[in-house]
This record gives structure tokens, C-alpha cells and sequence, in this order.
């Protein structure tokens, strides 16, 4: 299988001494849709600062698309398109300047690049907005031609640090159906978040990262097949003085109209259902507590001694 | 690559189109020389437009102090000023080299300072010219031209040094310090340090001071450009001071000029050496 990204053996340690990374290995296939996961200080950003040249390694080889980024540098960059988790154009440039500046810097001549723009921020809903200056619009739309500056010139490797922090979840959504959308058309993406739902909704492959180190590497579903338990969270009627005894599961009482049932993979659901009927409780609706990958990460990272990081 | 330096170089003229550099340029170099042609002859105890050469030879005085100091901070903070916001790492990210990145930037600044030059003195030219009645003067308009081709390059070359002292340097605030400094020294105290040895050595000035004086000038590019404005007009080196001993002797207008264009060339050299050892 042909690697968008290989990297190996990648080691960096800052001038005060820290080791953010202590050999890392890791390897995304072209066209995958990639999670890199790992709590605040763990090393996600220090390694897409590496891959994308805005960090200096310690030891270690990386190369993207087959490119190695210490000696074949500029094609190891044409392949990939950065979207940091801050906003860092130019504010007082109009949205068209940036992307097509953008073009520019890779090479393209600004003909190519006002019709490429056209085709972007079209595609990102900002083309009516072509001619605002960038510091005028709204948080959303930063974040969309942070995407669209980095898609300009139709990079390979899409490479996106925390693109929905702060973002609304009507826009969150439209930005998820785009990144699937061009996920489909071939364009391999590596996504850092902290909605580990977004991770789980998207993403095919999945590492996480801790202390520097890969803790896990593997794909998305085999991930959430090792989850034993779901817990599920049902809304009352009316109100308990105390949780009911439903034989063989966990039930936390949380207010006197919310109940909390841990239910094993093995069993279904129905018996609970049973139970809670035969005492006369009614539910009137149910949800799923923790998003799976949330608990499977917190299992992960530190033994859920890092729960906190993650919102 | 040329795409490239294209794009990095509009940036850069955008940049300074926005900011109000280039129309705040031009609209003092225009001032400028129509205040200068309109009062030049006050102390004589008249007001009104002088001849075009009078006014281009005290222009050439005060745009020795203006042009250099001007340039210095549209430039100083080029490189300094992009690392202290975080964007120079951003733009090695791209596939730019660093040649590329700073050349591209010469030429829009370069740009800037060309419209500013041209637009500004061109169109008091114009305006001087139309009130003395000498629009028809070949020659007038052939020193003229020259006085603002030479001001562009010494625009330039105080571009060129202000991005020596923006690659060497960690902070902003120095680079505002050594810029001021570049400025101070070029355009007062290399010439009264000139002086001073030249008055402390007077035995030497018939023999050796004399030949090598005009050389030592060379070493200043804003003494270059003054004297190669003067070159041309022989009745205003007595009010030019040390540059008009030089102005009468060996250097040729083309020495004069290949001075300016070498001004530029080696510390943009040196800027593009500088800049590709430079740990960001």
C-alpha cells in the first residue's frame, strides 16, 4: 500500500531539555481519513510541526508521498496543505488576496489562481465574501478559509489541527461533510481534535499519543470493538428516592429523574427495559453517555488520570 | 520561481499600498520639491519657482537625509519583524527558498520606493518645469531624470542595508536601533569623521589627501549620490561642502553610478548570505 505518510524513529527535544517526542513511528496510507489523538502536551503538534516543516526534529526520518522532507523538501511540501489551529493570515488582506497569495507561494501563476479560488471558497460558502477584508468575518468563516488557504494548492495531504475548535455545530456538521467530500475524491487527511466524536465520525485510522510516545495505532473499529460496556443515560417520569436494583448491571442514581445503567456487550438492552417495567418506573427517553472513543481514550492515556484534557 | 517572487513581491507592494506607505512617500517627496523649488530662493528675499537645476541640486541635500531614513524603516523589520510574529516559520513551510523569500521582498520594497520616487519628484518636476517655462529643456529634464534615478537607487540601497541589520538581528527593537544608527552615521558623522581627518592631517591633504579623497567618498553611498547630482552642476559645488571637492575631480557620472548599483548589490548579497545561515 502506497504511504501518504512515513515516519520513523522521530525524536525531538526543545533547547530546555523537554522530550516531546521519544520515537515515534507512524504510517497513513493515501486516501485515509486519519485521527492523531493525544491530551494538551502529549506531542500532537510538535509532530504536524515536524511533518510540515515548522519544527526542526532531533533524529529521525519522515517523508510524504515517498518525499523525504530533509532532502527533497519543496515536493515534500507541494504535497501538503496545513490548517493550524490559529489564525494566522494576513488580517487586513481580503479573503481573495489570501488564498490567492497562497497559490502564489507554491508556484502557481495568479491566472490558475483566481479561478482555483473561485472553485474553493465556492466550495467553503465564502465566495460572496471574496472581497472582505479577513478580519471582518466571523469565527466560522475564519476557520473555513483556513481550509480554503490550505487547499489552494491542491495538496495530497491535508493536514488539519483542531479546524472545529470553537466552531457552532450546525457549522461543525457542514464542515465534516466537506472534509468527507474531499476525503472521497482522494485527498488523504490527518485530523488532531479534541471532540473525540468528530474523531470517531470521520476518521478510519486512528494513533494516540502520550508523554511523546504512540500509545495506540490501529484502525477505528477495532478500536471501539474493545469497549466491554456502554453506558446509557435514561430520563424519568417521575422522580426516585433511590436507584432501582436491576439485576447484573450498574445503576447510578444521578438526580432524583435521572438514572445512569452500565450495560455489557453481551446482553441487550430489552432486559433492563423489563426490569424498569416490572417496577413500575417509566423512561421517557435514553441517550448514550460518553461518546465510545471518549472512554477508550481516557482508558488509554494515563489510566483516565488525564480526563480533564478532554472535552 | 519567478511565480513565486512575483507573488512574494506584489505581496510586499499590496502590503505597503494598504499601510498608506506608498501614497505617504510620494506625497512628501512631492512636497518636497515643490516647497523646496517655491521657497529655495526666500533668503535672497524673494518666493517663487527657481530654475529647475537650482532646485535639484538642493533637493539632491535633502534627499540625502530623507530617502536613506525612509527606506531604512519601510525595511527594517522585514525579516525580524516576521519571525517576532510567528509568519517567517509559516513561510518555510511552503516550498519558498530562502533566496527566493527575501529577493521577492527587495522587489516590492524596491517597487515602493520606485512609484514613491517617480510619482513624487516626477510630478513636481512637471509642476516646477510648467512655472519656469522649461518644459522644452532636454537637458534640464536629462539631470532630472537622473536626480530621481539615482534617488531610487539610493532608495534601494538603504533597503538592501536595512535587511543586513533585520536578517543579524533577534529582536524588532534592535533592528529600529541599528537602522537609526546606520542613518546617523551615514549621513553625518562619516562625513565630519571625513572632515575631522582631513583637517587633523592638512599636510597630507595636497598630496595623498587629495587623490584619495574623492575614493574614501565612495565608501558612503549617500555621498556617492550627492555627488554624482552635483557632477553636472558646476556653480553649486561651492555650497556643497566636502562632496563638491569630489564632484570636480575623478569620478565620472557612470563610476558614480556603477558605485550605486554595487551599494546595492553587496549588502543585498550579504542580507541573502546572512539570511540562509540564519537559525529561525
Amino acid at each position: 500500500m502506497s504511504m501518504a505518510l512515513s515516519v520513523r524513529g522521530l525524536t525531538k527535544t526543545y533547547a530546555n531539555g523537554h522530550r516531546a517526542l521519544k520515537g515515534v513511528d507512524l504510517d497513513v496510507a493515501q486516501g485515509d481519513f486519519f485521527a492523531l489523538l493525544g491530551p494538551n502536551g502529549a506531542g500532537k503538534t510538535t509532530l504536524i510541526g515536524i511533518i510540515s516543516s515548522l519544527v526542526n526534529k532531533t533524529s529521525g526520518k519522515v517523508w510524504i508521498f515517498g518525499k523525504d522532507i530533509d532532502t527533497e523538501f519543496a515536493d515534500a511540501r507541494t504535497h501538503i496543505g496545513l490548517v493550524p489551529q490559529e489564525f494566522n493570515f494576513p488580517v487586513f488582506e481580503p479573503v481573495i488576496e489570501v488564498v490567492v497569495n497562497q497559490a502564489g507561494y507554491y508556484g502557481m501563476d495568479r491566472r490558475r489562481a483566481f479561478a482555483r479560488a473561485e472553485t474553493v471558497l465556492q466550495q467553503l460558502g465564502l465566495w460572496a465574501k471574496r472581497r472582505t477584508t479577513s478580519r471582518n468575518l466571523s469565527g466560522g468563516m475564519k476557520r473555513r478559509l483556513m481550509i480554503a488557504r490550505a487547499l489552494m494548492h491542491e495538496p495530497d495531504l491535508l493536514i488539519l489541527d483542531e479546524p472545529t475548535a470553537g466552531v457552532d455545530i450546525e457549522l461543525r456538521r457542514s464542515m465534516w461533510d466537506f472534509l468527507r467530500r474531499i476525503n472521497a475524491d482522494g485527498t488523504t487527511i490527518i485530523l488532531t481534535t479534541h471532540y473525540l466524536e468528530e474523531a470517531e465520525s470521520l476518521c478510519r485510522n486512528i494513533a494516540i499519543i502520550d508523554e511523546g510516545v504512540l500509545v495506540e495505532n490501529t484502525g477505528m473499529k477495532q478500536l471501539l470493538n474493545r469497549l466491554d460496556t456502554e453506558t446509557f443515560v435514561l430520563d424519568l417520569a417521575r422522580p426516585l428516592d433511590a436507584p432501582p436494583p436491576i439485576g447484573g448491571h450498574t445503576v447510578r442514581l444521578i438526580d432524583e429523574t435521572t438514572l445512569e445503567v452500565e450495560i455489557h456487550k453481551r446482553e441487550g438492552i430489552n432486559g433492563v427495559f423489563c426490569r424498569l417495567t416490572e417496577l413500575g418506573i417509566e423512561v421517557v427517553s435514553m441517550r448514550n453517555k460518553a461518546n465510545r472513543l471518549e472512554q477508550l481514550f481516557v482508558d488509554l492515556v494515563n489510566g483516565g488520570g488525564r480526563a480533564r484534557d478532554v472535552r | 520561481m519567478i511565480a513565486v517572487l512575483r507573488t512574494i513581491a506584489i505581496k510586499e507592494f499590496r502590503d505597503g499600498l494598504r499601510n498608506q506607505w506608498v501614497i505617504a512617500i510620494t506625497a512628501v517627496f512631492a512636497l518636497l520639491a515643490v516647497g523646496l523649488a517655491y521657497f529655495g530662493p526666500a533668503a535672497s528675499g524673494t518666493v517663487g519657482f527657481a530654475s529647475l537645476a537650482t532646485t535639484i541640486v538642493s533637493l539632491a541635500s535633502l534627499a540625502v537625509f530623507l530617502i536613506p531614513l525612509i527606506a531604512l524603516l519601510l525595511a527594517y523589520d522585514t525579516v525580524v519583524g516576521e519571525q517576532e510574529q510567528g509568519t517567517l516559520l509559516l513561510l518555510f513551510s511552503y516550498p519558498i527558498g530562502r533566496t527566493e523569500l527575501l529577493l521577492g521582498k527587495f522587489a516590492g520594497h524596491a517597487l515602493i520606493m520606485t512609484v514613491a520616487t517617480v510619482v513624487g519628484f516626477g510630478t513636481a518636476a512637471v509642476l516646477i518645469a510648467t512655472f519656469t517655462h522649461e518644459l522644452g529643456s532636454l537637458e534640464l529634464w536629462r539631470e532630472f531624470g537622473y536626480f530621481i534615478v539615482s534617488a531610487t537607487l539610493l532608495g534601494w540601497v538603504f533597503i538592501a542595508i536595512a535587511y543586513v541589520i533585520s536578517v543579524s538581528v533577534a529582536e524588532k527593537s534592535t533592528a529600529a536601533g541599528l537602522a537609526l544608527g546606520v542613518w546617523f552615521v551615514s549621513v553625518i558623522v562619516f562625513d565630519l569623521g571625513l572632515l575631522g581627518v582631513l583637517v587633523a592631517t592638512r599636510g597630507a591633504v595636497g598630496t595623498l589627501g587629495r587623490e584619495v579623497f574623492p575614493y574614501l567618498l565612495l565608501l558612503n553611498p549617500t555621498d556617492v549620490f550627492r555627488v554624482a547630482n552635483l557632477v553636472g552642476f558646476e556653480p553649486a559645488r561651492n555650497y556643497a561642502g566636502l562632496v563638491g571637492i569630489a564632484a570636480g575631480g575623478a569620478l565620472s557620472l557612470g563610476a558614480l553610478s556603477a558605485a550605486l548599483v554595487a551599494w546595492v548589490a553587496a549588502p543585498l548579497a550579504l542580507a541573502v548570505w546572512r539570511f540562509g545561515r540564519k537559525e529561525i
